[in-house]
């Protein structure tokens, strides 16, 4: 009888070690590739950004100098254009998780509902010392990225022979 | 009833089996995955740390002094470490030095910067 209920038992109790090595494999699997995922995601988003944002800012330097300004209550990076006798401006800001860019006239009133969303990203802030462009971009968990930019028609450089 | 137990059993043996190699094969392949996704992530940190150093060197024209003070005391990572070797150049008023970032002492990237020596007004 006891020989009869041990063979009936057994192959259920190897089929239960079987199901739960499935399970765990599985989980460790989604887990991981969850976390690579996250992590490339926020990569990505923020490596674009950081390009977007000194590749925009290279193109326009050599024109005029650029600024920082607070735009609605967010930090912008303007970078001033002319043509011809206009003056335009490219603002690049962060607003809603998302970095925006907007393109107007100098004097025209404009809002940051107004700008053109670019990429996921949930903070931005700059400032302008020595002539560098220090730049810090925020990703969605907290990540932050610096990156510095020389100016070359910017501030005066803090080398002084 | 024994015999088919007995079946069922070498059964489950063989998919424990088949099971346990597949799954092996798999591990191992998240887990280097995992590693491959973290060293991309190094890399990627350890470009923008040489960028901004390279940025430092042009806009202080060459101060190795004043880059390894300033990257010293803003690096947040303790793990990366920068190195500026300057190179000897024939040509007057270009100078270039060659940016290492290093992580847990591998160098990971490097880039050549490059600054003019002269003022810009002279």
């Amino acid at each position: 009888m006891k020989n009869k209920y041990i063979h009936s038992v057994l192959p259920l109790l190897v089929f239960a070690v079987f199901a739960l090595s499935v399970l765990s494999v599985l989980l460790y699997g989604s887990k991981i590739y969850g976390k690579i995922s996250t992590r490339d995601d926020t990569a990505f988003n923020m490596r674009t950004a950081a390009q977007y944002v000194s590749t925009k800012i290279r193109q326009t330097e050599l024109q005029n100098a650029i600024r920082i300004e607070d735009f609605d209550g967010v930090c912008s990076i303007v970078l001033p254009v002319n043509y011809g006798t206009e003056s335009y401006i490219t603002r690049l800001y962060c607003y809603e998780g998302s970095l925006y860019e907007l393109f107007s006239p100098e004097d025209v009133q404009m809002t940051k509902k107004d700008g053109e969303k670019l990429i996921s990203l949930s903070r931005l802030s700059a400032e302008i010392s020595d002539g560098i462009l220090t730049v810090d971009i925020f990703a969605d968990r907290e990540e932050s990225e610096t990156f510095k930019i020389y100016l070359k028609s910017g501030e005066e450089s803090y080398y002084e022979e | 009833m024994k015999n088919k137990s007995t079946l069922m059993m070498i059964e489950i043996v063989i998919m424990i089996f088949v099971f346990s190699l597949a799954s092996a094969v798999c591990l191992k392949i998240f887990t280097e995955s995992n590693f491959v996704s973290q060293e991309s992530l190094i890399l990627d940190r350890a470009s923008v740390i040489a960028q901004n150093t390279a940025e430092l060197l042009k806009a202080s024209r060459g101060n190795t002094e004043y880059v390894n003070e300033y990257i010293s005391n803003n690096l947040t990572d303790d793990e990366y470490t920068v190195e500026i070797s300057k190179n000897e150049n024939e040509q007057k008023y270009l100078g270039t030095a060659k940016v290492s970032v290093k992580y847990m002492d591998d160098e990971v990237f490097s880039v050549t910067a490059s600054w003019q020596e002269v003022s810009d007004y002279e």
